[in-house]
């Protein structure tokens, strides 16, 4: 599904990546875990072309992402993201937010578009927030919303950046759920997490990031009772601390 | 104090003459002929204004460098001179130069389309760039094209956001249309001037002038207050 | 209810304050010195305003009766020289050292709002400026024309032929007056000073130019290259004859009748004529 080959990406005079290496195959879900500024994020927005690595491929169902010839339009439709902050479009419903991108882009009908949203929206849980504002849920039910969103497009790699770090821990569990329900329906997803119970029993691989480059990655079990790095061990050891 | 009014009613102060109330009958409908076209020239002015303040405030932003500069130059421009010698060199130069005839109205629409294009521009770039980088993301990763994007996600949330500034720029735009005068554009202040000059009743014409401008002023600000509450009563502040 | 207070109050403090400005008009014109009513009384205007200082009027905007020589600076022209030679009778002293110039719109107010002793500017006598000025004896007879753009005529040959014609005018003058109270199927156009009239007429802007005649004739003397002429003939000179302009109930005007009855008498008036109207 996905090949990631040598992915080196700069801001100016900093490297944030320096040298990222790896395979997905389709349905995996991988969590990726680390310290704040080892550059999860920038890995995961260079998948999806938010950002536009410096250097390496990224292979997308054997096209290569980071060529000019690649219609990105087209990729994010099949690559879909979640964000930190929700980024729900505050002056239009649940049920528009799900809507719009299905109806601009696959010219789907209204009527068709709003029934799969419905659909949608059951799945996670929020059927009858459907004509609320965004303003008025919760963070828990606005990041379901934004699944949601995602989903309505009918990806089929699933981008997650942190997604529950914004939220306040007794919201966190309802979004984890539906995350879990969507890797038991078989998704592909990439998952940027501090979530560890998550990783442990959702994902099928752990990575570990640190100083722009992929320090260590295994089955859940090997990576959260023996991880083979220091640096691995050390950050774990911080985390479980807390 | 009502005879201190009747005083200065009458002509040039000389003694109380009869108050003749009577001019009022000449000018009142002077001044509501001229007060169309103030508005006529205000709405069309706003209008243009906006889309040429869109644009440039759209362009402000770009990354091509060479659209970045023509912006700054026309906001440089205008923002440079006074509104009064840009209205003078529109009607005197710029049909010579281009060749062509333009009535004094037209003239001033342009004038003040010019000039408020250009403070609109800021109200512009500073709304779309109020608006979190992660709207944009958002309908980006979704598939959404720039344009899209922008216009579905971007633009709905922003234009809320400038709406009570670009209220403010229509009262503005108003009471800019005063300037027209110098260009025979037979605006109110213009018609005023012209009924003064001819009957000498300088005080009594300026005063019920400035009066008129007062009141229309007065209900655009009580418009401007309702539209300003409507956008707090719906959704709160659009900064997500 | 709030905003409709607050209107009347500001409108009540702005005529307030307007009533104050009416009333120091009158102020003005009681500066009289004790030397000028003795004068009048005894009849001769020579040395009759001696020490007497005067604010004096005028437009610099109508050739050859009043305009900016080559310079820029330097007023010239008829009444000009009829001041320096009113002076030279009465012996008053210009306030300030030098005449002051402004549009006639302005020229005129100032004169009624008592801003000005006096004013010549070929100022024509009007039923409208009679009301709120007292003039002096007429010193020069004129009368309005027409004006049109040879290259672009839309067969205009006189006054008659302004049904539905854009029409320019100087604001606050007799054309102005005449425009408005006989021209009503026209399109007038006020400007604030004629020369901007000229353009507009120049560019094809406007179908035609009210002005006094003198100063029509003078404009197309003295202008390089311009497309403006004169079509028909002389009209409205009951409304347009020449005079000096005081405020109302001004006491210096039958000073200045006697002396100007002193310079048509001792020839200075036609040695003026011949050196500007000419």
């Amino acid at each position: 599904m996905l090949d990631v080959k040598h992915l080196v990406k700069s801001f100016d005079e900093l490297d944030v990546l320096k040298d990222i290496n790896l395979h997905v195959d389709e349905g995996e879900v991988v969590c990726i875990i680390g310290p704040s500024g080892s550059g999860k994020s920038t890995f995961l927005r260079c998948i999806n072309r938010l950002e536009t690595p410096s250097g390496g491929t990224i292979l997308y169902q054997g096209r290569d992402v980071t060529s000019s010839g690649m219609d990105i339009r087209q990729l994010r439709e099949e690559v879909g993201m979640v964000f930190q902050h929700f980024n729900l479009f505050p002056l239009k419903t649940v049920l528009e937010n799900v809507m719009l991108a299905p109806v601009l882009t696959k010219s789907r009908s209204k009527t068709e578009a709003r029934k799969f949203a419905l659909e949608l929206l059951e799945k996670v849980g929020l059927s009858d927030k459907a004509n609320a504002m965004p303003a008025n849920l919760s963070g828990g039910q606005q990041q379901r919303v934004a699944i949601a969103r995602a989903l309505a497009m009918q990806p089929k790699v699933l981008l997650f950046d942190e997604p529950t770090s914004a939220l306040d821990p007794e919201l966190v569990g309802e979004v984890l759920e539906v995350m879990k329900k969507l890797a038991d329906d078989g998704m592909t997803m990439l998952v940027v997490t501090h979530e560890m119970g998550f990783a442990r029993d959702v994902a099928h691989r752990v990575v570990f990031m640190d100083n722009g480059m992929i320090v260590e990655e295994g089955r859940p079990q090997d990576i959260f009772t023996d991880p083979k790095e220091e640096r691995t061990r050390v950050f774990l050891n911080r985390i479980l601390e807390n | 104090m009502f005879s201190v009014f009747l005083q200065a009613w009458s002509s040039e102060g000389e003694g109380i003459n009869f108050m003749s109330i009577a001019f009022l009958s000449v000018l009142l409908p002077m001044l509501l002929t001229g007060l169309k076209l103030t508005l006529k020239i205000a709405v069309f002015g706003i209008i243009f204004g906006f889309l040429i303040g869109s644009v440039t405030g759209y362009i402000l932003q770009s990354k091509l460098k060479i659209l970045k500069f023509i912006g700054g130059v026309y906001i440089w421009i205008i923002r440079g001179t006074p509104l009064i010698v840009q209205a003078l060199y529109t009607y005197f130069v710029i049909p010579k130069l281009l060749g062509i005839d333009m009535s004094n109205n037209t003239v001033g629409i342009l004038v003040i389309s010019l000039n408020s294009g250009a403070f609109i521009a800021e109200i512009v770039r500073g709304a779309l760039q109020s608006i979190d980088p992660g709207q944009k993301e958002a309908g980006l990763s979704l598939g959404l094209t720039p344009a899209q994007t922008m216009f579905h996600v971007i633009v709905p949330p922003a234009f809320r956001n400038m709406l009570p500034a670009l209220c403010n720029q229509f009262i503005i735009v108003v009471k800019d249309t005063a300037l027209l005068s110098i260009i025979n554009v037979n605006e109110i202040t213009h018609l005023g001037q012209n009924y003064a000059a001819l009957s000498f009743r300088t005080i009594e014409t300026y005063t019920v002038l400035a009066l008129f401008y007062l009141a229309i002023i007065s209900v655009l600000i009580i418009l401007q207050k309702n539209v300003e509450k409507r956008l707090t009563l719906g959704v709160k502040k659009c900064s997500m | 209810m709030k905003k409709i207070a607050a209107l009347l109050i500001t409108a009540s403090l702005f005529i307030g304050l307007m009533a104050g400005c009416g009333t120091g008009n009158t102020a003005a014109s009681t500066t009289a010195s004790p030397a000028a009513s003795a004068a009048s009384s005894s009849g001769s205007p020579d040395g009759a305003l001696k020490g007497v200082s005067l604010k004096i009027g005028t437009s610099g905007l109508f050739g050859p009766f009043s305009y900016y020589d080559a310079d820029g600076k330097t007023l010239i022209g008829f009444d000009v020289d009829l001041i320096k030679a009113l002076q030279g009778v009465l012996g008053f002293d210009i306030d300030g050292g030098k005449i002051q110039a402004m549009d006639y719109s302005a020229l005129t107010t100032s004169v009624a709002q008592g801003k000005l002793d006096m004013a010549a500017a070929a100022l024509c006598v009007t039923d409208e400026r009679k009301a709120v000025i007292d003039f002096s004896q007429v010193y020069q007879d004129s009368g309005l024309v027409v004006m049109v753009n040879k290259t672009k005529n839309s067969g205009i040959t006189g006054v008659k032929d302004l049904a539905g014609k854009t029409v320019a005018v100087e604001k606050g003058t007799a054309s102005h007056a005449y425009a408005s109270k006989n021209l009503t199927s026209s399109t007038i156009q006020v400007n604030d000073t004629i020369t901007t009239a000229y353009v507009s007429l120049e560019q094809g802007k406007v179908d035609a130019v009210i002005q006094d005649g003198p100063g029509a004739a003078f404009y197309i003397k003295t202008k390089a290259d311009t497309q403006l002429q004169v079509v028909g003939d002389e009209f409205n000179q009951g409304q347009s004859p020449y005079a000096l302009a005081f405020t109302k109930g001004s006491k210096y005007v039958n000073l200045f009748n006697a002396a100007l009855d002193e310079l048509k008498a001792n020839g200075t008036m036609t040695k003026l004529q011949d050196k500007w109207c000419k």
